[in-house]
């Protein structure tokens, strides 16, 4: 409620600053773009997350809306891609650091065509576990949300709007990564919309 | 900012640019033996075609296409084991028609590091070798190809390709891409090592169950330079990088083994494998199926099994990955090496130069105090060592960048070369006493002086000119040390030069710590004139081989103007004595524009085209240049003509030129005066080569063929030619060489 208060009163004074100087000011409330995410690029206006319902591991069925309400950090990956598998570990992380964090939602979308038993080996392998861990073997999410290459890390905000992604690998552990995710969880949906 | 959004903008353009592309990219002039690329490296990192060896399908039963793929620099596609994450290509010929079979070939891969990932596949651009077989030989073949194949650098992007290319009835009149076609089939592995100078030796398996150890030997016709080897088995057994032992004509290599999904045990005993050995640009496959201790080292190399041999570890990009076994060479066992390969870089005869700077060197301390001589030899030990610490920062740098590396590769540059023999000149005229400089004079000009003596500076460029010239100088011990050196990595290769530094200049340092072995040389005297002009000849000569290295590198023509220069050079030093003093000044302005024009030589003139057409001979056997409209009149005088159409890609053509042709019964029947051979090379595209080999159905290489009196036609050989079968196609080629050749 802070939050809102305080972008309340950003917007009045961008009003004030524009009514005074008849100049579009831009508000100094963006997301930190830095170091080692600095190829994140933040959307101008949260796009629509594709709500395709994707396999789970267990044999269910998962969409975005399941996470309704929670900013989602989703990974699209698969076991072919050195990239990915370079910052999985990484990624594993960040899932730890927020997971006392009821408002944050982890998902890795694999585009792997070998399946479940692949993806299995490769976690056992690398000594990983994602819990929600979901299968895009035929592309069905990938296409409509235009990853096309690998590695991607979207983020999208509590009303199911990707609010910007990161492709090509990254150090998700960091402290700027951190803090980057931090900025989505304060936030509570008025970015990109004043 | 800026640049992320592009890169966004760009995603979202992928897929309407790609189609643009392939509707735009129609008008490129590929005489229809190529589909359209399906998109342009602006847009996408990698981009795939279908090209065809022949315009036509002709009579053939046999049709050559290749898939070719390009890449953005930098970016990789893998081959059918990708080694670490990746995925290989693959091909859908569905819609096709006329096609009963397509053969799909994999070149040999390389070994490359995709983000700490040791990966198998081809760097910016591949073509993968297709054999057609149609169903109807004559009728038109339309192949309709989905591409699927994966480009990889700091992203991956799965690519797949809609390709079509329509292969009319007609004569099959080779395209412009039956040359490239070719050369990656060459690089197919082959299993016959035969062809390509290989055999494989033996493979047993060492180490435990938990950890076993693959051991795979081979050896070669000639030394390996750069062997690789990459193993492929069940799934569940993941191969480590290969750790290699050295051995001249013999190398083995251990393999890690371990359970790809994290079991402990590794189920590898008796397992089929495939074994695929690359060095250069041959490469020969084998299957195995490794038993506990099934091989024998010993008996195939005592020096590698006494641990001996070059252990090169962590194959291809630098990394831990847990090579430095015992099997391999400690890096102290490699510093002994390099040692003692620049101690015995003394005694060749590349050093000759060196040699005689280093005499002149010792002869100017004769009769000197022994102090003056120690600071002066260690001042030229300072000199070698800082030279090779020079070679290795550039070695350093050159492998930074990507860059192919190597021993005495300056050689190469033209402008080192004029650098180098310039220098051998002034060096000489100076020792025939034309003129007078203190060594430094050429490149230091506030040199410490001693009196009459050379200056510090002077030992110690004298000892980094002493550096260089050794370079082109590969003596034994030295080729190991460096090959172990470019595989590993900073701290290694310094130490390795370091260490063939201070063997190169173990004389000196012997010297520093003796001096009286030279102070009790007479003292400098006009005996040191004939000794000077003696060692100046060996100068002489290092000139002159240079310009022998330049002949063969650059052109005979630019050597020659080179050569001619440096006469004048020595001319000018030589006139100065009949000149007037004040004229004298002109001198050095002489020299100079003499110099900077002869650094312009090899600009300046063009350089040689490859194998100007002229009889080439080589083991008694004179190979005339290709001109198949001289056949017919050549037959009709009597002769028989052996065709022989090669290329410096074609192993297997290399392989049947020293094991038959040029040895033994067959080159003594081939240097006869009524057998003329042509040799056609084609290392380049050439259409007329091209179009020969179409006239036989043929669209690749090795191809030998024999003409007489009674094979007007031409006898095509076996594409791994043998003694015998030469000799029968002669001897059947004209009655008068049956009777000789019988």
């Amino acid at each position: 409620m802070r939050k809102s208060v305080i972008a309340g009163a950003g917007i009045l004074a961008a009003v004030a600053t524009m009514l005074l100087f008849e100049t579009p000011a831009a508000l100094a409330d963006v997301p930190p773009i830095s170091g080692s995410v600095q190829n994140f690029v933040a959307f101008d206006e949260p796009i629509p997350a594709s709500i395709i319902p994707l396999s789970t591991r267990d044999g269910g069925e998962q969409t975005f809306e399941d996470f309704r309400g929670k900013v989602v950090v989703v990974n699209f990956w698969a076991t072919w891609c050195g990239p990915c598998v370079r910052e999985m570990p990484t990624l594993a992380k960040l899932q730890e650091h927020f997971a006392d964090n009821d408002d944050f939602a982890f998902v890795i979308v694999s585009q792997d065509r070998g399946g479940w038993k692949e993806i299995a080996r490769f976690m056992k392998r690398l000594k990983l576990d994602f819990p929600n861990s979901l299968l895009d073997d035929k592309l069905k999410l990938s296409r409509p949300m235009q990853v096309r290459s690998l590695p991607v890390v979207a983020i999208i905000d509590r009303q199911g709007g990707e609010v910007g992604r990161l492709v090509g690998g990254a150090e998700w552990d960091s402290p700027e990564a951190i803090e980057l995710i931090q900025y989505y969880l304060d936030d509570d949906g008025g970015h990109g919309t004043s | 900012m800026k640049t992320n959004a592009l890169r966004f903008g760009r995603l979202l353009t992928l897929g309407l640019a790609a189609q643009i592309i392939a509707l735009t990219g129609a008008f490129a002039q590929t005489d229809g033996a190529a589909s359209d690329w399906d998109g342009s490296l602006d847009e996408v990192p990698a981009r795939a075609r279908l090209i065809a060896a022949t315009t036509g399908v002709g009579q053939l039963d046999e049709l050559r296409v290749g898939i070719e793929i390009e890449l953005e620099p930098g970016f990789k596609t893998y081959w059918r084991t990708p080694g670490g994450p990746g995925f290989p290509t693959s091909i859908d010929w569905e819609g096709s028609t006329n096609l009963d079979t397509a053969a799909f070939k994999w070149p040999a891969p390389t070994r490359f590091d995709v983000l700490g990932f040791d990966s198998f596949g081809y760097i910016d651009h591949v073509i993968f070798p297709i054999e057609i077989i149609p169903i109807e030989i004559g009728q038109p073949v339309q192949l309709r190809a989905n591409v699927g194949y994966l480009a990889c650098d700091d992203i991956c992007v799965p690519m797949s390709a809609d390709l079509t290319l329509d292969l009319p009835a007609g004569p099959a009149a080779p395209s412009q891409f039956a040359n490239q076609i070719d050369q990656f089939r060459a690089r197919v592995p082959v299993t016959d090592g035969v062809m390509v100078g290989l055999n494989f030796e033996g493979a047993g398996l060492q180490g435990t169950t938990d950890a076993p150890l693959v051991q795979i030997a081979f050896s070669a016709t000639e030394p390996f330079v750069s062997p690789d080897v990459f193993v492929e088995g069940p799934e569940e057994i993941f191969f480590g990088r290969p750790e290699m032992r050295l051995d001249g004509n013999t190398v083995v290599f251990t393999v890690p083994a371990e359970d790809a999904f994290g079991e402990e045990q590794v189920n590898i005993s008796g397992q089929p494998l495939r074994v695929t050995l690359v060095e250069g640009g041959r490469a020969l496959e084998a299957r195995i199926n490794p038993e506990w201790g099934g091989f024998d080292v010993a008996a195939l190399s005592p020096a590698i099994a006494s641990g001996g041999g070059v252990g090169i570890g962590g194959l291809g990009a630098a990394g831990a990955a847990g090579a430095t076994g015992a099997a391999g060479l400690s890096i102290f066992a490699v510093l002994v090496f390099a040692l003692l390969g620049g101690m015995i870089l003394n005694i060749f005869p590349c050093v000759l130069p060196v040699l005689s700077i280093k005499l002149l060197s010792v002869v100017g301390h004769g009769g000197g105090s022994t102090r003056e001589v120690r600071t002066g030899f260690l001042a030229s030990v300072a000199g070698i060592i800082a030279a090779f610490l020079v070679l290795a920062t550039l070695v350093v740098g050159l492998k930074a960048a990507g860059q192919t590396v190597g021993w005495g590769i300056q050689f190469q540059q033209p402008l080192f070369l004029v650098g180098m023999i310039l220098l051998l000149t002034l060096f000489a005229c100076n020792m025939w006493g034309l003129f007078e400089i203190r060594l430094p004079g050429l490149v230091s000009d506030t040199a410490v002086r001693h009196s009459g003596g050379t200056s510090l500076k002077g030992h110690f460029f004298s000892g980094s000119f002493t550096t260089l010239l050794a370079t082109p100088c590969t003596a034994p011990f030295l080729t190991t040390a460096i090959g172990f050196a470019l595989t590993r990595g900073i701290g290694e290769v310094y130490a390795v030069f370091t260490a063939l530094g201070v063997g190169l200049a173990m004389p000196f340092i012997l010297i520093a710590a003796f001096p009286k072995m030279v102070t009790k040389l007479p003292k400098p005297g006009p005996w040191m004139i004939t000794v000077k002009k003696v060692l100046s000849l060996a100068l002489v000569a290092t000139a002159v081989w240079l310009l022998s290295v330049m002949a063969a590198q650059v052109s005979l023509l630019t050597a020659s103007t080179v050569a001619a220069l440096m006469v004048v050079v020595a001319l000018i030093f030589a006139m100065r004595k009949f000149i007037p003093a004040r004229a004298g000044r002109a001198v050095p302005v002489a020299i100079a524009a003499v110099a900077i024009f002869a650094f312009a030589t090899p600009a300046l003139l063009p350089r040689s085209e490859v194998a100007s057409a002229g009889v080439e001979v080589r083991a008694e056997v004179a190979y005339q240049p290709f001109d198949p409209a001289a056949i017919p009149a050549l037959i009709s005088t009597g002769k028989v003509v052996f065709v022989h159409v090669t290329a410096d890609w074609c192993i297997t053509c290399k392989v049947n030129e020293k094991r038959v042709l040029e040895v033994g019964d067959v080159a003594s029947a081939l240097a006869r005066d009524d057998i003329v051979v042509m040799e056609a090379d084609w290392t380049r595209p050439n259409d007329d080569i091209a179009a020969y080999l179409a006239t036989f159905d043929r669209f690749g290489i090795p191809f030998d063929v024999v003409y007489g009196q009674d094979t007007p036609n031409g006898k095509t050989l076996p594409e791994l030619l043998t003694a015998n079968a030469v000799l029968t196609a002669l001897g059947n080629a004209s009655p008068t060489l049956r009777l000789a050749l019988n």
